[in-house]
């Protein structure tokens, strides 16, 4: 009796066990973060950090740390210039064409407009509440300013300076992101909501109820699958439907207030097509890995200090985060890069 | 923040969510409000080592923040263990072995999605694949998809319009792939939602209090089947932000709607079936006939079923109808101010084409092979309407019987649930397989599919998507004499003309 096992069956087994490593594998990258911390630079004492972005042209990425914007090399990470301002940075947004940025000055009742070649300051618009976060949609033209203690937003026209429509929204306002076809989004966070706001009339046109975490604060919006990440203070990020406002997935998150920001990159060599990353005051940084536009992984990864703004540099497919003290007294903070953990290594890497 | 908080502005939108201002108000006096309802017991039954992740904690908190005091009850506990509750919601979780019908007995209403004990409870036959099926995403990928579509079959009861529902499709659960059950209620049920075309695969089903359930016992409390499972609660849809004010994503999204709506039917009073009074029922419809103008459309002179025409005629007008006699050559003009017609099994089908059909009158058809015509069920003969006793027509002997199977309904004029005599001696009997916007309320014996005698509301969706312009009714009553009905028979009679004039809301 022959008690070999024949082809046919060997194959089955061979093919069965192929598809087991194969699913171990999808397993265990997906459980795996994203990415590695490559470089860590210091920004020093001035302040913590108020506003990231990168060029759009990839070559350097600014920071507004204190009163001060700072440019650094995309590249090597060294400041290359920076300028003082006439209040704290609290947020930075970057015109579509690279010539322009814009600052909000929490304290100067103020948007700074700079000029970026060379980095100098054109013009302050003054306004008659603290600008908190900033939103330039280059779909509308215009520069949403949201002043969280007013409970304002405030759409300026970047051509003119002019205020073109305020609109003012109930509660603790956090992150606000937009999806480029006239839907602006502003997480509540004492409302548990996060307010749909319409670009083309600034009025409120919606509510999305976030009901499966407490303290919705920050937003990464994937404009293309339409999805909205809200991460909340009580830990947790709900995935939302933006055509229908219908949160149908609840992730696992740490706590602690956070900022988002979607990242997608569907030829990347990173080995992710999107990710929604989210920085927390607690010092975390949480990525939500899409596998598929239903079907999202979570990972995390622990920060010497509290995560602040991001930007990503779609170029080097690296991200940037500012980090800050998570002790008021001491504002010492760095910037962190991250690259993919099979990227080449960057010189001066630190561990 | 709870869940229970957390989750009541989801059930504040679900409930005052605008969907149409004439269902809302029929909603509104069909169904009490949750107001009225709060403070209700729910004895929640669910798996004592269920798997995880289960959203059995979810629906417990939806329950809770709308008002429902929640016990919760393992599938290892005795039936009594859900004793004095208002209602009893059993989970997919609960094992269907370990419940084994202990709770099919009970006169609490039950609303389940344990599809598996579908037939413990009665609500289907045994037969996993023909009577009731869970469509899991892992075997049944594709299926698993088409159920994100539910179909509102049921757009006229009380649940139904509640919800909202319409005849069309929505999105059941959330866009991906998920486990759903169905099910084939028995003769009594009614489906409210169908998946893929088929109302064999009732999606949301319920039984009336009294109504014939599919082991042909009567339903000792309200039962309401529904498509859920384990863990997809949370995927129930339901819409908000700027898509929430788009009449038609609003009927898309309706899940969550439909939950409650099923949830506050269960929990609703039943109204008290109808008392088996023919002399009063007689003297009930004489009230409210007395100069009704009612038009009768026969073959004048038919050779058969002239003399049982004459004694019907003369029986409505014993009852003080105005009644008028039409050919079935006339035009259907003859309708026009009247507030009742029937139908007599003497006129020729081919006869009197498709006349009356649109009429917005409510209309009572005495031959059941009109049913095609008049949109009352399909068009296939034999297959969606047909006969008993017709020696070339029909394999099935003739019969003096019918089924009740919704006592509760005003057309069965108070009769119980089970077999009655509707003529003295065995004869034709017509049947037809109208569709679940109908109310059956008796079916031919051994033919729990054939349905005797329904009635449509009006707005109800007949055969062929045709909308009711009034109330239509089928009633068996093929060329014999009026006399040789039985009391029960011509109590019946009475019934559904009564129920035709709408004479139950008065």
């Amino acid at each position: 009796m022959n008690e070999q096992p024949s082809v046919v069956v060997r194959s089955i087994r061979a093919v069965r066990a192929l598809l087991l490593l194969l699913i171990a594998a999808e397993a265990a990258h997906a459980a795996a973060f994203p990415l590695i911390v490559r470089q860590e630079t210091p920004i020093g004492r001035s302040g913590n950090p108020g506003g990231l972005v990168v060029a759009p042209d990839g070559g350097l990425v600014y920071l507004g740390v204190g009163r001060t914007v700072v440019a650094y090399d995309a590249t090597s990470a060294t400041p290359t210039a920076s300028i003082a301002v006439p209040g704290t940075v609290a947020d930075l947004a970057i015109a579509a064409d690279g010539s322009r940025a814009y600052a909000a000055l929490g304290d100067a009742n103020a948007v700074a407009v700079l000029g970026l070649k060379p980095l100098r300051l054109l013009d302050l618009w003054r306004m008659r509440t603290k600008p908190s976060a900033l939103l330039l949609d280059p779909t509308t033209g215009s520069l949403y300013v949201e002043s969280a203690a007013a409970h304002r937003l405030a759409e300026f026209d970047v051509a003119t300076g002019r205020v073109r429509a305020r609109l003012r929204l109930e509660g603790r306002l956090a992150q606000m992101v937009a999806n480029g076809y006239g839907g602006l989004f502003v997480a509540v966070a004492d409302r548990d909501a996060v307010d749909v706001v319409d670009t083309r009339t600034l009025r409120l046109a919606g509510t999305y109820p976030v009901q499966t975490c407490d303290g919705p604060s920050g937003l990464a919006l994937d404009p293309v699958g339409r999805r909205l990440f809200v991460a909340c203070t009580s830990g947790g990020v709900a995935v939302i439907d933006t055509d229908a406002g219908f949160t149908f997935e609840t992730l696992p998150g740490p706590p602690g207030a956070a900022r988002g920001l979607f990242v997608r990159s569907p030829t990347g060599a990173d080995g992710w097509k999107g990710v929604a990353f989210f920085a927390t005051s607690q010092g975390t940084l949480d990525a939500v890995r899409m596998m598929a536009f239903i079907r999202y992984v979570d990972g995390g990864l622990k920060l010497p200090r509290g995560g602040g703004p991001m930007a990503f540099d779609p170029q080097r497919h690296r991200l940037w985060l500012a980090t800050q003290s998570t002790n008021g007294g001491d504002a010492t903070g760095s910037l962190l890069i991250l690259g993919a953990a099979s990227a080449a290594p960057v010189s001066g890497v630190r561990p | 923040m709870s869940l229970a908080r957390r989750l009541m502005p989801l059930c504040v939108v679900a409930l005052l969510t605008p969907y149409s201002a004439a269902h809302a108000a029929h909603a509104r006096s069909a169904l009490p409000p949750w107001s009225a309802l709060a403070g209700r017991r729910v004895a929640f039954v669910s798996g004592a080592d269920a798997a995880v992740p289960n959203d059995d904690a979810l629906v417990r908190a939806h329950l809770r923040a709308l008002g429902l005091r929640v016990d919760r009850v393992t599938d290892a506990a005795p039936s009594s263990a859900a004793a004095g509750a208002s209602l009893i919601v059993i989970s997919s979780t609960a094992d269907s072995n370990r419940l084994g019908g202990k709770y099919a007995h009970m006169a609490v209403p039950v609303f389940t999605w344990n599809t598996a004990d579908y037939p413990n409870l009665g609500l289907t036959g045994p037969r996993l694949h023909h009577d009731f099926d869970v469509m899991e995403p892992i075997q049944h990928f594709a299926e698993s998809f088409s159920m994100l579509y539910g179909y509102g079959a049921n757009t006229t009861s009380a649940l139904s319009r509640a919800a909202g529902l319409k005849p069309q499709l929505f999105g059941t659960l959330y866009l991906e792939p998920a486990t759903v059950g169905w099910g084939r209620p028995g003769p009594g049920g009614r489906v409210i939602v169908d998946f893929n075309g088929s109302v064999g695969k009732a999606g949301v089903f319920t039984y009336e209090r009294g109504a014939m359930l599919a082991n042909g016992r009567s339903a000792p409390g309200r039962r309401v089947g529904f498509y859920l499972s384990d863990a997809n609660f949370h995927l129930l849809t339901a819409v908000h932000g700027p898509a929430a004010r788009d009449p038609q994503l609003r009927d898309w999204y309706l899940g969550l709607r439909l939950f409650d709506a099923s949830l506050r039917w269960a929990l609703a009073t039943p109204p008290a079936p109808p008392r088996y009074d023919p002399a009063a029922l007689d003297a009930r419809l004489a009230a409210i006939a007395r100069g009704r103008k009612l038009l009768f459309v026969e073959r004048i002179d038919a050779s058969e079923g002239r003399e049982a025409d004459r004694q019907i005629v003369a029986h409505l007008r014993g009852l003080g109808f105005d009644v008028v006699v039409a050919d079935q050559m006339e035009p259907e003009s003859r309708a026009a101010g009247m507030d009742l017609m029937i139908i007599s099994s003497t006129c020729s089908k081919y006869k009197l084409a498709n006349k009356y059909v649109d009429v917005k009158v409510p209309l009572i058809a005495l031959e059941g092979l009109m049913s095609d015509t008049l949109h009352l069920a399909g068009r296939k003969r034999f297959v969606d309407y047909g006969e008993h006793g017709e020696e070339k027509e029909s394999e099935d002997p003739p019969t003096r019987y019918v089924d009740i199977v919704d006592p509760a309904s005003p057309m069965a004029a108070g009769l119980a649930i089970g077999p009655v005599a509707f003529t003295r001696g065995p004869g034709v009997l017509k049947w037809a397989r109208p569709t679940p916007d109908a109310i059956v309320v008796a079916t031919l014996p051994g033919s729990p599919t054939q349905a005797a005698i329904f009635g449509y509301p009006a707005g109800a969706t007949m055969a062929d998507g045709f909308v009711a312009p009034a109330r239509r009714a089928l009633l068996p009553l093929d060329n014999p004499t009026y006399r040789d009905m039985t009391v029960e028979g011509k109590a019946l009679f009475d019934a559904v003309v009564l129920w035709a004039i709408g004479g139950e809301r008065r």
